[in-house]
């Protein structure tokens, strides 16, 4: 891991491509500026452990008979328009 | 009760995910199957793994559901009209109490004539990763 130290308005390049400014500091909360490639994906940790831990749970679903029943009972009053 | 059981067309097609999903790059390669008896449910079997996913499509569970896509992400797809996207969400089911969720902040998003895909974070969207469907 790269430690490095910045102030506010300063930056740091990745690649050439993303760049990450600080833009403020207040107490223990640090705001900062991204720009990126619109290919490069940007998330808070918290969602994309999020989404991992539910994809993981996800392949640990195997019995497809209770999931069908749930969709059953849970979309009887969902129609589309088609 | 009598399943009207309908398998879609798409059913033993091969889907590719280039970049696996998120945080499981490993998982790359699915087989596009019936998930169970019903009409909707589908399963995403791993080719090179014993990874199993059931899918569904999640305007079956909120018909206003709505996915944007960058045009990089459509282009990476190589879709260049919405009719071409299959759209699918995963279902988990979940103990004490039981219940079955769908991520529909993560949707997997498929070119239905290539196979290609990607899972999509839908960041600043209402959607939540445990959408419940029925205890």
């Amino acid at each position: 891991m790269l430690v490095l130290s910045r102030k506010i308005d300063q930056s740091i390049v990745i690649d050439g491509s993303i760049r990450i400014t600080v833009l403020e500091v207040s107490g223990d909360r640090v705001k900062l500026g991204i720009v990126a490639p619109r290919e490069v994906s940007v998330l808070r940790q918290e969602l994309h452990d999020e989404i991992v831990a539910e994809n993981l749970r996800a392949a640990q679903t195997v019995d497809g008979a209770i999931v069908a029943d749930a969709l059953r009972a849970g979309t009887a009053g969902v129609r589309r328009v088609d | 009760m009598i399943d009207l059981t309908i398998a879609s067309p798409l059913h033993g097609q091969i889907f590719v995910f280039p970049a696996g999903l998120v945080g499981c790059p490993t998982w790359r390669r699915f087989r596009f199957g019936q998930g169970a008896a019903g009409p909707t449910v589908h399963r995403l079997r791993g080719i090179d793994n014993d990874v199993s996913l059931f899918v569904v499509d999640p305007f079956t569970i909120d018909p206003d559901f709505s996915v944007e896509l960058s045009d990089q992400e459509a282009a990476e797809l190589g879709l260049s009209d919405p009719s071409e996207a299959l759209v699918l969400v995963t279902l988990t089911v979940r103990e004490s109490p039981r219940s079955v969720t769908a991520n529909l902040l993560g949707p997997l998003i498929v070119n239905a004539a290539t196979g290609r895909g990607r899972q999509v974070v839908l960041n600043g969207s209402p959607y939540v990763v445990r959408h419940p469907i029925a205890a």
